[in-house]
């Protein structure tokens, strides 16, 4: 695999304007994917990862938001500069989106078709009706619609969630972007249809080296998608490894805690481990680390100083003072 | 065990009109059809399936909340169907609610302790003793009693779900339905809310009938599962081994697509065949399986009449010809016997 990082975000801080002045929901994250990747990022509410996701596509109004600090850079290009017409050509064709909503990427007041004909001559002026409609059809077969016809001429409101997310994510494709970033894509969906469209992401970056930034608070997701992980917890990174690595030897409590809290069929059923309390206010966060009021091994220097990021092996760092 | 309720024959058809002046046309919906089954005294029982299953219409005929369009609902040796209007007020004491989203069940306008104390004062209880019970209640589901005098919207997720189970016991109820009572939360918060219903469950001596679409929580928290399809009750019995070793295609495909924490790519499989269960039913002409068009382990006869629920050991339950070889062919004549193998 290439490893030179197609999408490259050091440093990345962004805040929100509110009455009781500035809220940092997201501190210092780097990350980045390469060809072929996908890259989980996982916490809970509040934890900081669609801030994160946004900020990268920016897609957060600002004001209220308000880069902090960091860079996202593509290539040689900076984006986080951009203006905004030159972002318009960022997204979509470099960076693709796909949220938790399916129905809100799709307008209700166009069919199917008329909306993927349009986006698909929007990134390609010079491909014609005919030709495009022939695209549509042949993307929608790839995205599981073997008879597409139906579908095409179709108002979102008359498919399912689960049909509404393959077309977004055929969308989100169509224009070939260089990075694709799902925002807890099949969280709305059942079961059976979430597996599918998850396999359709797999398989689409297996095949093609799409690298996918795949945001979710699942851990069943992240086992079943990710080739590396990153935990957030309060708008801090906490940790970063490889999935086995994370899944069969998490180095953070809070990220033991979160495999911990999952039911495994393998167990006898009976009270399942929690962590007590509630994710930190980040109107007023904690002064150390942002777990430590909830975590079962905190120390005194837990609650007054943040732990350091830091690299404690090949591929894998974590936020903790106790590793 | 001793029955608390027991349902025969449920069912519940809506009709939705479609469509705009000139071409409005009635869609008829079977939410739950022909659903039998016994909830026993103290148990959890689970009941599970995809997005329009029936599994909340279902709870929801049990409490009276949609009135059923055929079946009887037998609570605790009486009908419920034949109570009154007054009858089934003073029957709301034995039997609660809680919602999936605590915050849009809560009255934002009240303070919650008069959410919680509304139950009470319904049933005629004076503001003081009111007062008191729900110090106590909010003490009994882990929250500050002095917190009381707030409004939902100053709670978290988790602590209003809190809230809504407080509401819920006020009234002393035997039978709880727990409606996907957890979906909407955290994953840690899951867990806490989970462990206090467990709780209260046995210190109260509760029943609860607990509705999900996610089958690691049910496999884990519920007695006995019923698993739902399209509206009809395919398979049902302890959940250890639905979970280990479901009989219906049906479980076996739902239980392959569950995300699980290990790493395996077994979901992969069955992610090709899974069925969009928000999408337009297969159509099929004349009695069939509901999962018939779906199934890969389908016989002939499937195709031919539907299957039966029938007992299958250790107290388990099964509508599949495969589980049942010397059920009766087909009441209509066929010329083709069964030629698939069975199982």
């Amino acid at each position: 695999m290439d490893s030179t990082p197609i999408l490259d975000v050091r440093g990345l801080s962004v805040g929100f304007a509110t009455i009781g002045g500035l809220l940092v929901a997201v501190e210092d994250v780097t990350l980045s994917v390469s060809r072929g990747e996908v890259l989980a990022i996982i916490g809970e509410s509040g934890s900081g990862k669609t801030v994160t996701a946004m900020s990268i596509a920016r897609l957060l109004a600002s004001p209220p938001s308000r880069v902090l600090g960091g860079s996202v850079r593509m290539g040689k290009d900076e984006i986080l500069v951009l203006d905004d017409r030159a972002m318009e050509d960022v997204r979509g064709r470099r960076i693709g989106t796909i949220f938790q909503n399916p129905r809100a990427s799709l307008d209700p007041s166009f069919t199917i078709a008329s909306q993927l004909i349009e986006t698909l001559r929007r990134h390609d002026p010079a491909l014609g009706r005919t030709a495009a409609a022939a695209e549509a059809v042949r993307m929608l077969g790839e995205v599981g619609f073997p008879d597409a016809d139906q579908v095409m001429a179709s108002y979102p409101h008359q498919l399912s969630g689960g049909m509404c997310q393959r077309i977004a994510l055929a969308m989100a494709l169509a224009c070939k972007p260089e990075v694709l970033i799902a925002d807890e894509p099949t969280t709305a969906l059942d079961v059976g249809v979430q597996a599918r469209v998850l396999l359709l992401l797999k398989r689409r970056s297996h095949e093609t080296g799409l690298p996918i930034i795949l945001i979710t608070h699942d851990i069943g997701v992240v086992a079943a998608m990710a080739g590396r992980v990153l935990v957030m917890y309060g708008g801090h990174m906490q940790e970063e490894a490889p999935v086995a690595d994370l899944l069969e030897r998490p180095l953070h409590p809070y990220t033991r805690a979160l495999i911990a809290a999952i039911p495994d069929p393998d167990l006898p059923p009976g009270e399942r481990s929690f962590i007590e309390g509630e994710p930190p206010d980040l109107a007023d966060p904690p002064p150390g680390c942002r777990f430590a009021p909830r975590c079962p091994k905190s120390e005194a220097r837990c609650e007054t100083e943040v732990p350091v990021w830091r690299q404690v092996a090949p591929h894998r760092s974590v936020r903790c003072h106790l590793v | 065990m001793e029955n608390l309720i027991e349902i025969r024959n449920l069912s519940k058809t809506f009709r939705v009109r479609r469509g705009g002046v000139f071409n409005r046309s009635t869609v008829v919906t079977r939410a739950v059809e022909d659903v039998g089954i016994d909830i026993r005294k103290g148990e959890i029982l689970g009941c599970v399936g995809g997005s329009g299953s029936g599994k909340s219409t279902f709870g929801r005929m049990v409490l009276r909340l949609i009135e059923p369009d055929a079946g009887t609902i037998n609570y605790g040796g009486r009908d419920l169907l034949a109570y009154s209007a007054e009858e089934l007020r003073q029957h709301r004491r034995r039997a609660q609610i809680v919602f999936q989203d605590p915050l849009q069940s809560l009255n934002p306008r009240r303070t919650v302790a008069e959410n919680v104390a509304r139950p009470l004062l319904n049933f005629g209880m004076d503001g003081r003793a009111a007062a008191r019970r729900v110090d106590e209640l909010f003490k009994l589901v882990g929250l500050d009693p002095r917190q009381s005098h707030r409004y939902p919207h100053e709670f978290s997720g988790g602590q209003c779900q809190r809230i809504a189970i407080a509401r819920a016991l006020a009234p002393e109820p035997e039978f709880l339905f727990l409606d996907e009572p957890v979906s909407a939360l955290d994953v840690s918060i899951q867990a806490q809310i989970l462990n206090l219903l467990k709780r209260l469950q046995v210190q109260l001596g509760l029943t609860y009938l607990f509705v999900s679409h996610d089958l690691k929580i049910v496999r884990q928290f519920c007695d006995r599962t019923m698993v739902m399809y399209r509206g009809k009750l395919l398979e049902t019995g302890d959940s250890a081994p639905v979970y280990q070793a479901p009989l219906h295609p049906f479980t076996q495909d739902f239980l392959g697509t569950v995300l699980h924490a290990r790493r395996n790519d077994a979901w992969e499989r069955a992610a090709e065949l899974a069925e969009d269960l928000e999408g337009a039913p297969p159509r099929m002409d004349g009695p069939h399986c509901p999962y018939a068009a779906a199934c890969t382990r389908r016989i002939d006869r499937c195709t031919m009449a539907e299957p039966a629920l029938q007992p299958a050991g250790a107290g388990r339950s099964v509508a599949c010809f495969r589980h049942d070889p010397d059920l009766a062919a087909p009441s209509q004549a066929t010329n083709s016997s069964p030629t698939g193998e069975i199982a």
